[in-house]
């Protein structure tokens, strides 16, 4: 079960490092995640 | 043992072998310099796990969320497994084991976060996630999802259920001389009392159990520490000198160089916290939370306890037994680094491994009821949930 996981993991990378953006490193920690995709 | 056996423990010891510690270790890697070390989140993302908001939507809150996860996470391995590492790889591989945990870090955060992103609500309106939903709306792999929700299901019943049901039979019967078949019912009813309640039962019980056992286990662990104080010092320097140097025979210890420290200790830090096996995420899901990265943070103080913490008190307290110098192994090995202190010794001993085992089958029933609904539809669940208490009978 941990390799289908690990392929997610590693194609989805960059999906992970743009959330992280989002909201932790803008400090957008209490931001509501909805709301923040509408405003995209 | 049969040749078909023989074939099937090939195929697992390969698999489970070097091939899959490099792949979740190069993961681990990859993702702490891909995340711009997350790690250095820790101390806000432990405040944020005791923040007992209900913002947002879930089934459970983010605390329940994490102690189930941990509920499941933390079983014998914390305890007996730190004890094979340490017998095959020396002291030195309790900092392997350490550092490993600090990794896999990244990689809870990661899994919870996808996990997280790409949940969505069943028609019971209950939250559904993990490595299945985002293969399959994240990738467009639905039939990778199938595979991995197959093997979990299948996971679950192994070492979430019927192995940890016979360790606690065997423990028991060992130390209180009580027969694994009355040990079997009581655990049996326990089992279904929580789960057929379903995840809120499940987490309500976690909340309690799971900081309960852990403060009990780290505090029993401190005390044994401090009853040998004087060689605390000596054991960590140890610890530290044989993870390079690897470690010379002495006694009935065979010896180990660098190369056993980093593969035993390795190796326990990744299977020990689960990082990158995908059974973590699961529960994430069902947070309530306001957005991924909160919730992601808050998993990721998973295996910050599980390893950083309740692993390396495990590996200390050994190693400043110095019972692993006599040739002990595993089980034997953790009795008797435990019994050097009469009483409190064997007690903490004992409730650290039956709170231990009884939580990862608690935890692991949530994980393979959700790998079951994700295949078959919510109609299996109540069937799954009867089926997972009947399994601990037999185990």
């Amino acid at each position: 079960m941990a390799i289908p996981n690990l392929i997610a993991l590693l194609a989805l990378s960059g999906v992970l490092v743009a959330e992280t953006r989002t909201y932790l490193c803008s400090e957008n920690l209490d931001a509501d995640g909805a709301e923040l995709e509408t405003h995209e | 043992m049969t040749s078909i056996e023989q074939f099937l423990q090939s195929i697992s010891d390969f698999v489970w072998g070097y091939p899959l510690l490099i792949l979740l270790f190069g993961t681990h890697l990859y993702l702490t310099f891909r995340l711009r070390i997350i790690q250095r989140y820790t101390g806000q993302a432990i405040r944020l796990s005791l923040q007992r908001s209900s913002e947002g939507t879930g089934d459970v809150s983010q605390f329940g969320a994490l102690t189930t996860a941990l509920a499941a996470t933390i079983g014998t391995g914390n305890i007996v497994g730190v004890a094979t590492a340490v017998a095959a790889g020396g002291p030195g591989a309790v900092l392997w084991m350490w550092l490993t945990g600090v990794f896999g870090i990244a990689t809870k955060y990661s899994e919870a976060l996808l996990s997280v992103k790409y949940r969505i609500k069943t028609a019971s309106g209950m939250m559904a996630g993990g490595p299945m939903y985002v293969l399959e709306r994240g990738l467009k792999l639905k039939w990778l999802g199938v595979v991995f929700a197959s093997l979990t299901a299948v996971a679950a019943f192994g070492i979430g259920n019927m192995v940890q049901a016979n360790s606690i039979s065997s423990m028991v019967e060992h130390t209180f001389n009580i027969s694994p078949w009355a040990t079997g019912i009581v655990m049996t009813v326990l089992t279904a009392i929580v789960i057929i309640g379903g995840i809120k039962s499940i987490a309500r019980v976690c909340e309690g159990l799971v900081p309960f056992m852990a403060i009990f286990y780290v505090l029993g662990c401190l005390v044994l520490l401090g009853l040998n104080i004087e060689t605390v010092p000596q054991s960590i320097v140890l610890i530290v000198q044989s993870a390079f140097s690897g470690q010379a025979a002495i006694g009935g210890f065979l010896g180990a160089g660098m190369r056993e420290a980093m593969r035993y200790g390795i190796a326990r830090g990744l299977f020990s916290n689960e990082s990158g096996l995908g059974s973590a995420p699961i529960v994430a899901a069902a947070a309530q939370t306001k957005n991924p990265v909160r919730q992601a943070l808050v998993s990721s103080t998973g295996t910050f306890w599980d390893t950083v913490v309740v692993c390396a008190m495990t590996g200390i307290v050994l190693v400043n037994s110095g019972e692993w110098a006599n040739g002990l192994k595993g089980a034997e090995l953790t009795h008797a680094a435990f019994s050097d202190v009469p009483i409190a010794g064997p007690i903490v001993l004992t409730t650290g491994l039956l709170t231990f085992v009884f939580s990862t089958i608690l935890g692991w029933s949530y994980y393979g009821e959700k790998a079951a609904e994700y295949l078959f539809g919510v109609r299996v669940v109540q069937p799954y949930r009867w089926l997972w208490v009947g399994a601990v009978l037999l185990g």
